[in-house]
């Protein structure tokens, strides 16, 4: 009985399941994708640790090859030696070298900071590390000359993605120029910068060698705090005056992840919002079913089955639906999952084998299969209330109470506006479920808009929040110039002289920038409170205000190596470096900690950040300070697409855009489907009648309007209005607490009437059914 | 003075296919349907004479031959077309009533009054009118129909398939689901609109029914077998009832 009424409902509903099945293939295709990102990376990198035996803290420094050199090195291991919670370490040795990066052999007369860059490339045998050991994961066969063998990380962020396996790199040690063949990809995780080659390069690069690079990769012994010992070694080293760069394991790790956890969040979180719908979605076509069928259901129980019997057959059919959207997601996903892995290696410098999760897989099985179970419990309800004799009356009752709304007799307008009308406002269950999936539709459109205005039209936006700068051009100059002259240039706004170093709170490394006067700098520079403006005064980061109990006015210790200063917490910044732990001072208070901030590098910011005006002005400059000066125009690389996290920002938006779409789509066919069969009766008396194909559905499409407007404006309203918040709850992880990009009215606006339109267009085409309605076959049913 | 004709057909057919076989509901049809008759199809189950009603309404398309509706050939007529010319020159009252039920009484009537392109005020006062002719209170005017007796249903059908004094009332079995009372006062409206002038066009296989035309045609196997003409209308004529029944045993029913 149970599976013939299964079956029954299914050959019925098929048109509606295959909607509602897309729905869910969406839904927990995003949701599943981001639980596998977020469960699989993390699982990934646990396991890289192992397999390369990552060190829990890592050591980094640069010394001269010679007495003092390996005097600071052996001071640095008499530390670790005298450590209890150090087990064991390694250090490694590699040759720095400065070298200069080709675009091609002509390019050395570009002043471009990216085309000509100058930088130090760490060069090293492959050896056989005990901690830390590099894994080739790609590499070419083959003898090639200068063999490099670089990490993803290289790839990425030193030579921007322009160059992978078997690609020749020119580059310019010492005045020659030297071909280099990338022949292999390794994966480690506390060094991701050196670069492997054969025996006969490393003589070379020993030849031209300006320093050591030392890295000490430390094990601490079981049981032993990593933030504890770091913090004590830091301290150590400080108090002797050893210059290090220092991390943890954990830290590593959150570098590779960070990205991954924004997009998982992005992923979750619309998964969610589209399992509403699917919600909605089922309880509008299980409550509608029910008042179709009351008639079948009334003789169902009136042949004896009993309320449960039918209540199961339709909650099954729902479960069973939605388990084939779901294994189908699955499906698709994990072929999917391949390519998005590809993408994502810009920011995880790592190559994921995207295995089945189990995690993700029953996580998102029970979520899909929870909701659908849930909501068609719900609305299956009604079922154990039909009376067999009512049901057969089609489900009349003695006394009804509706009203009638915009009575035809009173209303003023034309005939289909004033039907329209009574039909829109005449189902109250129906408005609220269409109300409900387009305030979805309209947030996600909107966010969409807020997203591709500040990402794709203006990504200056979204790069200064997340680079927490305000400048369109950096300058860096052979010698110390005076602001002034450059603020006489047509365009600049501001300059200033910036610097940064890192000091300590707590033995915690806090990345801080520098500069004469912060109120003169534009932009936002603290989320509460105000800037620092003595040489005691020091504005912190929210997140790391937040680890610390800190609060404004607050005086806390602050190390500089091995100078104390208690400063005056005057307010809170926000600032994704170093994930929150972060701070601002004046040059003065610089001054204080014993620090002279280097003037030789100057921040621009640019009239209107006009991308055209950087560029004139980077010529004047060029013609000004010739062989002195070297720039860097973030316009010009946000615009040229080399930015991961504006690419991913574009995506996001696109994404949105197209899920919106889909979103608008798949419930309007589920809709308007329903209500042509619910209203099929009525449609062919109205052609009886004398109405046209086209008039009932001009009717039908002014009938949603009114509600798919409403829903529009309240998710658009509030999707404008929450933008912000909802970014910086995504972006928190990264340390920012106040999202500041640009909102305006006119979004919201975009978003309702782009997705009324939109509406409007699909309504119209899904209802082009209407016309095959025969008012003579439908009188004759 | 000839009798004026409203509808004539030529060599109508309809077929439909079932199952892949095709059934010849009306075949060669030429027949005629005069102005301001009350003309009466009558004929066994599955006769047709449905098909033949939807047909000449242009609710249902020929398969072949022509329909005119006075010195138009609406048998060319696309759906959106027919639809026009339906709201303006005919009236439907069926036999499962169809009135719509979302919407009130009321509103059932001035939605086809309004389609029809009339005036709301003269509709509502011509809405009033009709109601009180056919004997629906004013208590009853905002009722919706599932609070509506059959009987009750049926007369405010009446009153919407003539709020918009259409050229012809189409009326398909109007009292097949009415008990004899309510049966009667639908007869007697349709015989009252009838002597206002307007034309009817009614199948039916209930001989009561059937008396009130002027004109019985009869239909069998997709065409006319015979064809009765009864004078107008007059309650109580016995000589009436027994020229239609002898008619009717002729015709083999």
């Amino acid at each position: 009985m149970l599976i013939k009424l299964i079956r029954s409902y299914f050959r019925k509903d098929l048109s509606h399941m295959v909607t509602f099945v897309l729905i869910v293939i969406l839904s927990s295709l995003m949701l599943q994708a981001g639980l596998c990102l977020l469960f699989g990376y993390d699982s990934h990198f646990s396991r890289l640790a192992e397999e390369v035996n990552a060190p829990d803290i890592s050591i980094y420094t640069v010394v001269h090859d010679d007495e003092e050199g390996r005097s600071i090195i052996n001071e640095i291991q008499r530390s670790l030696d005298n450590s209890g919670d150090v087990d064991c370490y390694e250090t490694k040795c590699g040759y720095s070298v400065h070298v200069t990066y080709k675009r091609s052999e002509d390019s050395e007369d570009s002043k471009d900071y990216l085309e000509s860059q100058t930088d130090v490339y760490v060069f090293r045998e492959y050896g056989e590390e005990e901690i830390d050991r590099p894994v080739i994961i790609e590499k070419i066969d083959g003898n090639y000359e200068r063999p490099l063998i670089v990490s993803y990380n290289f790839l990425e962020d030193t030579l921007y993605g322009r160059y992978g396996l078997g690609d020749t790199l020119l580059l310019e040690i010492n005045g020659t120029d030297y071909y280099f063949t990338i022949t292999g990809i390794y994966e480690a995780l506390a060094d991701q910068e050196s670069i492997y080659t054969d025996e006969v390069t490393i003589v070379d690069m020993k030849e031209n060698m300006a320093y050591l690079d030392y890295e000490i990769f430390v094990k601490t012994v079981p049981g032993a705090d990593e933030l504890e010992t770091f913090k004590s070694l830091r301290s150590d080293f400080d108090h002797k005056n050893i210059h290090v760069g220092m991390s943890r394991l954990s830290i590593l790790i959150k570098d590779s992840t960070y990205m991954i956890d924004i997009i998982s969040a992005v992923l979750c979180i619309f998964a969610v919002i589209v399992a509403l719908v699917v919600a909605v979605v089922i309880y509008f076509r299980l409550t509608n079913s029910i008042e179709q069928n009351i008639v079948n259901l009334g003789a169902l129980k009136a042949l004896g089955a009993t309320g449960s019997q039918i209540r199961i057959a339709h909650i099954l059919e729902f479960e069973i639906t939605a388990g084939a959207g779901f294994m189908i997601s699955t499906l698709f996903l994990y072929a999917l999952l391949p390519r998005l892995e590809e993408l994502l290696r810009v920011f995880t410098y790592s190559k994921w084998d995207c295995a089945f999760n189990p995690e993700a897989f029953l996580i998102t099985g029970g979520f899909i299969m929870g909701v659908t179970l849930c909501v068609s419990f719900i609305s299956t309800s009604g079922i154990k209330k039909i009376d067999p004799v009512q049901a057969l009356r089609f489900g009349l009752k003695s006394h009804s109470f509706r009203k009638n709304p915009f009575p035809v007799e009173t209303t003023g307008g034309p005939l289909t506006g004033i039907l329209a009308l009574k039909s829109a406002f005449g189902n109250k269950r129906q408005n609220v479920l269409v109300i409900t999936i387009m305030a979805v539709v309209g947030l996600m459109i909107s966010i969409a808009i807020f997203i591709g205005f500040n990402v794709g039209y203006k990504p200056m936006n979204l790069y200064k929040l997340l680079m927490n700068s305000s400048t369109e051009l950096d300058l860096y100059f052979a010698r110390e110039v005076d602001p002034a002259d450059i603020m006489n240039i047509e365009g600049v706004d501001m300059v200033w002289a910036a610097d940064d170093i890192t000091i300590r709170y707590n033995g915690i490394g806090v990345y801080t920038e520098i500069t004469d006067d912060w109120s003169k700098v534009p932009g936002d520079h603290v989320v509460e409170g105000r800037v620092p403006v003595y040489d005691n005064e020091i504005a912190v980061g929210k997140t790391m205000a937040e680890n610390n109990d800190i609060r404004i006015g607050d005086v806390i210790e602050i190390n500089y190596y091995d100078k104390d200063l208690p400063m005056v917490v005057t307010g809170f910044i926000q600032s994704t470096y170093n994930y929150g732990d972060a701070a601002i001072i004046t040059t003065e208070a610089a001054g204080e900690l014993g620090y002279k901030p280097y003037t030789e590098h100057l921040q621009v910011t640019v009239k209107n950040s006009d991308p055209e005006l950087t560029k004139e002005i980077i010529g004047k400059l060029i013609l000004m300070y010739g062989d002195e000066i070297y720039y860097f125009d973030r316009n010009e690389l946000v615009s040229s697409g080399d930015d991961e996290i504006i690419m991913v920002g574009k995506i996001i938006s696109v994404a949105l855009v197209i899920l919106a779409a889909a979103i608008v789509l798949l419930s309007m066919t589920l809709l308007v489907k329903t209500i042509i069969i619910k209203t099929q009766r009525e449609l062919g008396i109205k052609k009886a009648l004398g109405f046209t194909g086209r008039q009932l559905r001009t009717e039908l499409c002014f009938s949603m309007m009114p509600n798919i407007v409403i829903g529009l404006v309240i998710g658009s309203v509030l999707g404008i209005i929450n933008a912000n918040n909802l970014l910086s709850a995504i972006l928190s992880r990264l340390g920012i607490t106040r999202s500041n990009l640009e909102t305006a009215p006119w979004m919201a606006v975009m978003g309702i009437l782009g997705g009324s339109v939109v509406s409007y267009v699909i309504i119209w085409f899904l209802s082009r059914r209407i016309k095959k309605i025969s008012a003579y076959s439908l009188i004759n049913e | 003075m000839p009798e004026k004709c409203l509808i004539r057909t030529e060599k109508l057919c309809k077929s439909f296919s079932t199952g892949g076989v095709q059934q010849h509901v009306i075949k060669n049809l030429d027949a005629e349907i005069y102005e301001g008759d009350f003309t009466v199809i009558m004929g066994s189950s599955g006769a047709g004479k449905t098909t033949l009603l939807y047909a000449l309404s242009g609710m249902d398309k020929a398969s072949m031959g022509k329909v005119f509706f006075g010195d138009r050939n609406i048998t060319g007529y696309n759906s959106d077309q027919l639809a026009i010319f339906r709201r303006k020159h005919c009236g439907f009252v069926f036999q499962q009533v169809y009135l719509m039920e979302s919407m009130s009484v009321m509103d059932n009537v001035l939605t086809a009054g309004l389609l029809a392109g009339g005036n709301k005020r003269a509709l509502i006062k011509r809405a009033k009118e009709l109601f009180k002719q056919v004997g629906i209170e004013p208590g009853l005017w905002r009722k919706f129909p599932n609070q509506l007796s059959g009987g009750e249903a049926q007369r405010v059908a009446i009153v919407r398939a003539v709020i918009n004094s259409p050229d012809v009332v189409f009326a398909d079995e109007p009292t097949g689901a009415l008990n004899s009372s309510a049966s009667e006062a639908v007869l007697n409206i349709l015989t009252g609109v009838n002597k206002n002038g307007q034309s009817i066009l009614m199948v039916t296989h209930d001989m009561r029914s059937a008396r009130r035309g002027n004109r019985v045609i009869y239909f069998k196997d997709g065409t006319i077998c015979g064809e009765l003409d009864l004078g107008p209308y007059v309650s109580g004529d016995k000589e009436r009832h027994e020229k239609l029944r002898n008619f009717l045993k002729e015709m083999g029913w």
